[in-house]
Parts: structure tokens; sequence; C-alpha cells
């Protein structure tokens, strides 16, 4: 089930990838002002972990490149991530735009210990990303909301994620 | 009530506020804990042959302990077993408390102690073994304030007395759900450190894999990258103490059909472990029982 839940994305993403090569450009207009082709946000919850910072460069109409970093103590467990990731819009209607993403990510926990006979332990792992998700811009303005999947060492899990940041 | 509860939760979440109580805790003996019960000694019997099998089962309640008793009987690992340690069971006052009903359906005596009060009947633990029981005591154990339905913990330990020169000292602890792994060794370490002797310990260590954000919000996608499960690290940790872990990291011991949850776990020290695994013919809970033959010789 969740297997499957992870595959949509993949495939939306390639049909948007597929789209934007077949219209002409005048049609996949994109919503963002001209010249604004950087989004930094802030995240909660997503590709980054518990919270993170991220930026993206949109390379066409529909494609961005992106990344998202975060360094979180939660009740003393270090976590840090990095996920570079690929966006794609798969369609817009006036502000509100369907939006797919697949990426990578790499995490770092660290578990301290807080008692003498141990030393706690850490470990890092590497795993895949896919989302599907809705985004509302609106002047700089962006805020975003998805579904996703990730797949890595300890096997495949949903997850759900929010955003809010601004063009520039 | 229900409005000054809702308002801590919110004002504890507002202020971000985990937090756990650091008063070292002290083990208490039977006779001083409020609710507490101890069965009279089991009928004799001689030693077992060479080894004991030391059970574990969240028994969601106990409805109908007779029930319990039964599948418990009917499973060819189950019924060998010569202690069962119990969590989550109610004790109503005015009527035989389901521990007692339990062991007494499974020839046994027990040790019951509250976790907390619930205004009609008590919610605790037991431990139930078919040879006496001696040195019985209960720890509170550190208190993790969580916005979201915190609650009281403990921990049983008694001696379980094979013949006057062997015995195995047992601990029996459920431990919070909503907690990373800094927080449940916090609240596991008092139980489990200082015994002297053959121990096994275990019970419901509620292990789930994820890292959360204030006890609330459960990080499954980084724990679906990184791969690092509560159960493995619980496993790290009581290595570091002399104990062996019976169970798998990887076993589910939680009956939900989607998740592989390992929260239970048996961890014998100084004594060799003989056979264990998952009773999942035993139904009843939302937990299957685990078990462990820990050597004599």
């Amino acid at each position: 089930m969740a297997a499957r839940a992870a595959t949509i994305p993949l495939l939306l993403l390639l049909a948007a990838g597929t789209r934007a090569a077949a219209e002409p450009a005048v049609r996949a207009a994109p919503a963002e002002p001209e010249g604004r082709r950087t989004f930094v946000y802030a995240e909660l919850l997503g590709k980054g972990g518990p919270w993170g910072v991220g930026v993206e460069r949109q390379l066409t109409p529909r494609l961005a490149l992106g990344a998202v970093a975060s360094a979180a103590v939660l009740r003393d467990q270090q976590l840090y991530t990095l996920a570079p990731y690929v966006h794609a819009t798969i369609g817009r209607r006036g502000g509100h735009a369907l939006f797919g993403e697949l990426g990578a990510a790499l995490v770092h926990s660290r578990i301290p210990s807080p008692v003498p006979m141990w030393a706690g332990t850490s470990d890092t792992g590497a795993g895949g990303i896919a989302a599907l998700g809705w985004e509302y811009a609106r002047a700089r303005l962006g805020v975003r909301a998805y579904l996703a999947g990730a797949l890595g060492e300890g096997g495949l899990a949903p997850f759900a994620g929010a955003a809010i940041g601004a063009r520039l | 009530m229900i409005r000054a509860r809702l308002l801590a939760a919110v004002a504890l979440a507002a202020a971000g506020c985990v937090s756990i109580d650091d008063t070292p805790p002290v083990w208490r003996p039977a006779a001083e804990v409020a609710g507490a019960e101890l069965g009279p000694p089991p009928a004799p019997r001689p030693p077992p042959a060479g080894a004991l099998r030391v059970a574990s089962w969240n028994v969601a309640l106990a409805p109908d302990p007779e029930a319990h008793a039964r599948a418990l009987l009917a499973s060819p690992e189950l019924a060998a077993a010569d202690v069962l340690i119990v969590q989550e069971i109610d004790a109503y006052a005015g009527e035989p408390s389901r521990a007692e009903r339990l062991a007494t359906a499974l020839g046994m005596t027990w040790f019951y102690a509250p976790e907390r009060d619930e205004g009609d009947h008590t919610h605790g633990q037991a431990i139930l073994s078919r040879y006496p029981l001696d040195g019985a005591a209960a720890m509170r154990l550190p208190h993790v304030e969580q916005p979201i339905r915190e609650r009281d913990r403990v921990a049983l330990a008694a001696e379980v007395v094979l013949d006057p020169a062997r015995r195995v000292r047992v601990v029996d602890v459920h431990l919070d759900t909503r907690i990373g792994p800094v927080d449940r060794i916090r609240q596991l370490h008092p139980a489990v450190a200082g015994h002297a002797g053959p121990v096994v310990a275990g019970g419901d260590l509620n292990t789930n894999p994820w890292a959360w954000l204030e006890s609330g919000v459960p990080l499954t996608g980084t724990e679906a990258i990184v791969g690092q499960d509560q159960a493995a690290v619980l496993d790290d940790y009581m290595a570091a103490l002399g104990y062996a872990s019976a169970i798998p990291p990887d076993v589910a011991t939680h009956t939900a059909p989607a998740l592989t949850m390992r929260l239970d776990a048996l961890y014998p020290r100084e004594l060799a472990i003989g056979a264990a695994g998952v009773a999942r013919d035993v139904a009843g809970s939302d937990h299957w029982p685990v078990w462990v033959d820990v050597s004599l010789e």
C-alpha cells in the first residue's frame, strides 16, 4: 500500500516532465513573478526532518532543483538531515499548483548517553523520498503542503510536510 | 477538571515541555506499596530441569483472565512457562484482582503492584511464578511529562526461589510510548541497573522505531532513512550493562499488521539463553507474548 503510494508521485513527475517537453512555452507560463527564480523556505515535518530550511532554483517553467537541510535536537537526540530533490509542477490554476518531488536524503542521528555505563550511539543512513503536494503562491509568498514516502535503511514509511517561503 | 487538564496540555505544548523527573527512584518492598498484592506460595515442586522459562505479555487489561489463561495453556511455548511477567492488568476494588485470577488459573503465585489509580480500579503490572517469590518490590520510574496522555510508570522485581541455593531475580517494566531513546533509557535505567546475580529483565518497553517531536508526532520519514530503531538502541544499552537480548530488534511483538515493532523484550544477565521466541498463537491482546529459556546449569 505504502509502496504504491510512493510510486504515484514518480509517475506524475514523469508525466509532468513529458508534458513540459511537448507543450509550447507560452502555455506553460509560470505563475511566479518574472525573474524571481529562487524560492527560500522554512519547512516543518518534511524532507528535512522535524524542521528545516530549504532553497530551490527554478530551471524551467515546470522544473526546479532544491535542497533542504536541518539540525535539530529532540530530547537530546541530535538529528542532521540533507535532502536534495527535483521539484516538478504538474498543474497550475491561478495561485494554486499541484507538484511532485523526487529526491535523496541523508540523515545522521546521534543518541548521547544519559547514563555513565553506556557510551551512546550514532548512525547515518541514506535513502530516497517521493512527494505529492499542493502549493499556493501569491506575490512573493509560497505555501506548500505535501504527502510523501521515504525509503531507506529503516524500510518504507509515509510522512507529511509543510513549508512556507518567499520567492527572491 | 477536563478543562484544567486541557489548559495544562496546551501550556506544555506551547512551552515545548517534554521533561523528565530526575529524582532518583528507589525500590520499595511490596508491604510499603499502596495497592500491592502478594499471593500465597505455590504448591511445592522440584526445580526445573536444565532451564527456566520466563515469559512476558502485555495482557491489554485482561478483561477475562481465565480466557487469557486458557490461551496461554493452549500454546506449547507458553504452557511451559515457569515465570510470567505481565503488563497492563487491572485490579478492581471488592473483587479478586485480575492478576490473582490469572495466576490462580495458571497454578502460580503472584505479585501485583499498581502503576496508577483509575478511580474504581488500579492499573498495573504483575509477576506470576510457579516457584515462591521473595523480596518483592516496586519502583516508581522517572516520570516523563508530556503534552498528551502522560502516565506514571512502575517496575516490579522479585526473586524466584527455585531451591534454597538458587534464585533468579526477575524485573518487570512498562515504559512510556511516545518518548525518544534518550528518555526511554533514563526511564529504564533505575530498574535494570544495580542488581546482583542472575537477572531476567523485560516487559513492555514500548520501543517503537521513531524519534518523537514533543511526544506527539513520530518522525516516520527520518526513521525510514536512518533505520535507527529504538529496540536496537536499547539492546545496545542493555548489552553495556551485561544483559543479552533474547528477542531480535526486527521481530514484531505488536499485532499491528502494517508495522514491525518489537515493543516487548526479555534480557537475561549472567544466564545463558537456550531458546527464545514470540508466541503468535496466543490471542487476546494487541501484543504477542515473548519467552526465553535461561540455562540453570
